[in-house]
């Protein structure tokens, strides 16, 4: 038999040097700008041309949490707004539809299953100016169809006006990222056990009945998943914004806020802090909704 | 030891050393990539360059007069056999950003564009981007510009000049001569027939009178106009510290910018002289409004003359936003702008200087600014560019006074304050409002201004807040507000 | 006799209302297809239409202007950019695929002594918020002198880890049977070799995962060049290059579909070709994981 003792070491050694690249990867462009960053955020450091630390102590953290200026807490909330707006619309039409398409023929999904994916494929470019082109005031697709064919007039201008502004870019985010939650409970509603379910038909369960009761709760797993990652994505998005609205019509997010603190004001002891606090909080609320959300799971079981 | 063990020290500590090494290699020699660090000597202007071969980096914003600046950088070459330019190009919109990573990254380029009056950005106490030309350039060459070098007034800062003008950018109003001779318009002298042809033109068609556009666009304008003429009349503008726009807002005046909002608001959201959205229009689409025959005027950047005349059979004309019949000079109106320029780079080694100053000669010379005159339909900066097209000689008549009036802050204002502004202008494109709403609005906006000017964090260079000196000139001012109230 | 003539009969209703119910599906999801597949469409048919045509008639399917694309590429000088493209592209996916398929093997297999540590580096790496490390990037890149050419792109193209696919691999790692190690160990091979003919073969789903996401995220990227290629356009990738070419020349709707259609075509095509790969390293990695 084999010296396990001696074969750890082996593994041991040759697992430091295969994992090498990565380790350097990591402490390159993660170890070493997350410290930097944060040292960064204790000093009054203008651009990024000349380095002198002259530490400041939390005068910039006190300025973020004091200052209402510079609209970082009002993003927050948009940022917010967005998210779990986004999240829940995705998350649900994405179960729905991956359940219309789980119960369908095979070459059907096959089809389907690309088509739907493939605007989650596309640059963040070409969704953008698509989207601005189709969002466009008197010229662009919605207005066209809704003016001439339904003789609608006097229309909102989608990307600047307030509260229309956001829903064009909400819809933009869903068209998008469709794909992904699709895809995503596509392939875990296909995990579930087929004699489970044989079962529960012998059994004399309906077709909702086994919706609600076995296929739900056992991909609860991906909706964790799913729900937490959409959910930062969507707190992160920067994109999107910056290439649809601008920031206008009162869709100023956290990243568009943070892009302007470090191009426009030119700060960027202040941006490094707006992105420490950002991280921070996503952390947080990673940390609690994957507590909570594993009590649920263990409710289910 | 064991083997593994063995190995893995040696491994361990071969890699430690390549990283120290790394390190050192990298962040030793980083002293001198890092910019600022190396105030260039004086004296450098006199550096004798003709025998050195050297490389200069020209950055500008238009990708479509590309073939121009080829021309121009050409012809200096063949002059100057030993300087090479090397042409970089940005675009419009990302400008500030491509500057802001030049300068990070150490590279900023030696000779490069940006707005005369928005320059100090670029000068301010931690970014030192653009040399002071004031001695080498300014002093020498500004009877040959325009007005005498009035154009390099918004550039200025505390008496020093830091950007040459090039080429004019403004807001002009085109009209269609086609259609006015149709209707029987006539083109306006003064704000008031200015104001009495708007009602004119929705009386007698459909057309849009003025078509402007955007919330950060031809739309800001009509308030500022406005704005800028109070201010002359009253005496505002002669205040020695005017230009700063740091000058306090007493209690009459914010009650003027109501009324002056108001009368936007009268012209834009109750009798909708300006369109049914001119919030979401944008560029294209007013040119394209103006092109199909939509609207009876357009508020376009001066540049716009090319494709109005390289798309259309019509005739177009153009004048500034008139002028109170009272101010003198009624003719030479209001010119939201100012200059493209270009900038020497003041981070650039001695000789690189010496070079981009020669290079900035010519381009910024009368040889330079005719072809660009010839080949692009633009208004130049100099007084000894002629213009064929007599349209063009109009818009260069029309535009005398860009950059010379209004005021051109140097301080950073916060996005509370830009969403105030975006508010007035969503205020005065609505149909529902009233006189306090827009006093409102406007103490709203100068509180969030004072408030910006005095934050250490966004502006360290420490401003304050000016008491203006001037005295006001009331008979004349009540003269104007009296106009205001007719709506 | 009733009996059998009822028992067809509610057989005959259950078919029929299963047909039905087919039906209305593939109705449902054809419908929903054409929401999402719709804008790509009309973006595809635009780009061969003249602005004025446009104008008149947006929802006419014509194909009179291809000259639209050639417009494009000349235009917008787009061979160049899509050689940058490519060149950043290519990198990304041998070295990320590399050091990935690495790293995987070190955690998932080998699970040396660092697993557990890396593992949670990586986690953090989720809600860490891009701008945080823009600053400190601009500086090590400028230190390494790449600032402003190509190679600021490559390096972090050449260097990158994939963070999801560490995830999904782990969680692969544990349906390759540890006996299969021991067998060939037992048979004298060496570390190295188990990764080249034993692992390597069998992550090839999470590879291929990680290959389109790097492929993908490489060519669209457009927020590294903003920020590392400020002045030299020689070096701007294609979606910047769009991107600008978007702010110039607003109005021409045709030529901009065209270069859109340009620089959506590879990642598309790419997709569609590798889907079925990119399905099974999701479904063994995010079920199992």
């Amino acid at each position: 038999m084999v010296n396990t003792k001696l074969f750890q070491e082996e593994r041991n050694f040759w697992g430091w040097i295969f994992a090498l690249p990565a380790i350097l990867s990591l402490l390159l462009f993660v170890a070493y700008p997350i410290v930097f960053s944060v040292i960064l955020s204790f000093t009054d450091q203008r651009s990024a041309a000349n380095i002198q630390l002259d530490f400041k102590g939390l005068q910039n953290y006190v300025y973020l949490f004091t200052n209402a200026r510079t609209l970082y807490w009002p993003s927050m909330l948009n940022s917010f707004l967005f998210s779990v707006i986004s999240t829940v619309i995705q998350t649900v039409l994405g179960f729905f539809l991956a359940y219309v398409l789980y119960n369908m023929g095979k070459r059907s999904q096959a089809i389907y299953r690309v088509l739907l994916y493939i605007p989650v494929v596309l640059p963040s470019a070409v969704v953008a100016i698509m989207w601005k082109f189709i969002y466009q005031h008197d010229n662009g697709l919605i207005d066209v169809i809704l003016t001439q064919w339904f003789g609608l007039e006097n229309l909102p201008v989608w990307t600047v006006t307030p509260g229309w502004a956001m829903a064009a870019v909400i819809l933009t985010n869903t068209w998008r990222f469709l794909g992904t939650t699709l895809i995503l409970y596509f392939v875990a509603m296909n995990a579930v056990p087929r004699d489970c379910l044989e079962g529960a038909k012998i059994d004399g369960a309906n077709k909702l009945h086994i919706l609600w009761y076995f296929i739900l709760p056992l991909t609860f797993a991906t909706t964790k998943v799913n729900l937490v990652m959409s959910f930062v994505g969507g707190m992160k998005s920067f994109d999107l914004f910056f290439l649809l609205t601008e920031g206008l019509g009162n869709t100023n997010v956290v990243g568009m806020i943070i892009f302007n603190t470090m191009y426009r004001q030119q700060n960027m002891s202040l941006t490094v802090t707006m992105s420490i606090v950002l991280s921070l909080i996503l952390a947080v609320f990673v940390y609690f909704g994957n507590f909570y959300l594993k009590k649920v799971d263990e409710k289910n079981d | 030891m064991t083997t593994y063990q063995k190995r893995g020290l040696i491994v361990g500590v071969a890699v430690l050393l390549v990283l120290v090494i790394l390190g050192i290699v990298i962040f030793g020699s980083g002293g001198n990539s890092d910019p600022g660090n190396n105030p260039p000597d004086d004296g450098w202007e006199d550096i004798d360059i003709t025998n050195k071969k050297i490389d200069i980096n020209f950055l500008h914003i238009w990708p479509e007069h590309a073939k121009s600046f080829e021309q121009i950088v050409a012809n200096f070459e063949k002059n100057n056999p030993n300087i090479n330019v090397n042409i970089q190009s940005s675009t419009y919109s990302s400008i500030d950003s491509s500057l802001q990573g030049a300068y990070n990254g150490g590279k900023v380029p030696d000779v490069f564009f940006y707005w005369t009056h928005g320059v100090s950005q670029w000068v301010n106490q931690d970014l030192k981007l653009a040399e002071d030309i004031t001695d080498i350039y300014y002093n020498v060459h500004k009877n040959e510009f325009i007005s005498d070098g009035d154009c390099f007034i918004s550039g200025q800062l505390n008496n020093r000049y830091y950007n040459v003008p090039f080429r004019a950018t403004g807001f002009v109003i085109y009209y269609n001569k086609t259609l006015f001779e149709e209707y029987g318009w006539e083109k306006p002298n003064t704000l008031e027939e200015f104001e009495a042809l708007l009602q004119q033109i929705t009386e007698d068609s459909d057309l849009t009178p003025l078509h402007l556009w955007g919330v950060a666009g031809t739309f800001l304008y009509a308030r500022t106009s406005l704005i800028a003429y109070a201010d002359v009349i009253s005496g505002r503008a002669s205040d020695p510290n005017y230009r700063t726009g740091r000058l306090t807002q007493d209690d009459a005046y914010l009650d003027l910018l109501a009324e002056i909002y108001e009368k936007v608001r009268d012209w834009g959201g109750i009798k909708k002289y300006f369109g049914g959205s001119p919030l979401g229009s944008s560029t294209e689409g007013a040119e394209q409004a103006l092109l199909n025959g939509e609207c009876a005027m357009a508020m376009l950047n001066n540049n716009s003359l090319g494709v109005l005349q390289a798309e259309s059979e019509d005739e177009f004309g153009v004048f500034s936003f008139p002028a109170p019949a009272m101010m003198n000079d009624p003719s030479a109106g209001y010119v939201h702008g100012g200059y493209y320029g270009f900038c020497l780079s003041a981070l650039s080694s001695p000789e690189k200087k010496a070079a981009a100053l020669k290079f900035l000669e010519y381009l910024c010379g009368d040889e330079a600014m005719q072809l660009f005159a010839n080949n692009e339909g633009s208004i130049m900066a100099r007084k000894s560019v002629t213009y064929t097209d007599p349209l063009q000689q109009d818009v260069a008549k029309s535009m005398r006074r860009a950059g010379v009036m209004g005021t051109f802050p140097q301080y950073k204002g916060s996005e509370a304050t830009g969403g105030i502004g975006q508010s007035i202008s969503s205020y005065c494109s609505g149909n529902s409002g009233s006189l306090e709403r827009a006093r409102e609005l406007a103490l709203n906006e100068y509180n969030s201004t004072v408030l910006d000017v005095t934050d250490t964090i966004m502006n360290p260079e420490k401003f304050q807040m000016i008491e203006p000196t001037y005295t006001v000139n009331q008979e004349e001012l009540d003269k104007f507000i009296a106009w205001l109230r007719t709506r | 006799m009733t009996d059998r003539v009822n028992e067809k009969k509610t057989m005959d209703s259950k078919r029929v209302k299963y047909i039905i119910g087919q039906v209305a599906l593939i109705v449902f999801m054809a419908i929903v297809t054409l929401c999402v597949v719709y804008p790509m469409l009309f973006v595809i048919s635009t780009s061969f239409k003249t602005y004025g045509e446009f104008v008149k008639d947006p929802f006419a399917i014509t194909f009179n202007h291809p000259e639209n694309y050639v417009k494009a590429w000349v235009e917008g000088n787009l061979g160049r950019s899509i050689l940058n493209s490519a060149t950043v592209a290519v990198v990304a996916v041998v070295c990320q695929v590399l050091i990935t398929g690495c790293c995987i093997f070190a955690m998932g297999v080998l699970r040396f002594k660092g697993s557990g540590l890396i593992m949670g580096v990586l986690l953090f790496t989720m809600f860490i918020s891009g701008e945080m490390t823009t600053v400190p990037n601009i500086i090590l890149i400028r230190k390494l002198n790449l600032y402003d050419t190509l190679g600021a792109l490559l390096f972090p193209a050449a260097l990158g880890l994939s963070a999801i696919g560490v995830m999904l691999g782990d969680g692969y790692c544990k349906a390759i049977p540890e006996e299969m190690h021991e067998s060939a160990n037992l048979d004298g091979a060496t570390v190295p070799q188990m990764f080249l003919l034993i692992d390597l073969p069998l992550l090839k789903p999470v590879l291929t995962y990680v290959a389109i996401g790097s492929f993908g995220g490489a060519w669209s990227d457009f927020f590294g060049p903003l920020i590392y290629l400020p002045t030299n356009k020689e070096a701007h990738t294609l979606a910047i290059t769009i991107q600008q070419f978007n702010t110039q020349n607003n109005s021409e709707y045709g030529t901009l579909c065209a270069a859109l259609c340009i620089l959506a075509a590879p990642v598309v095509l790419v997709y569609s070709i590798f889907s079925k790969y990119f399905l099974e390293g999701v479904a063994v990695g995010a079920v199992k994981g």
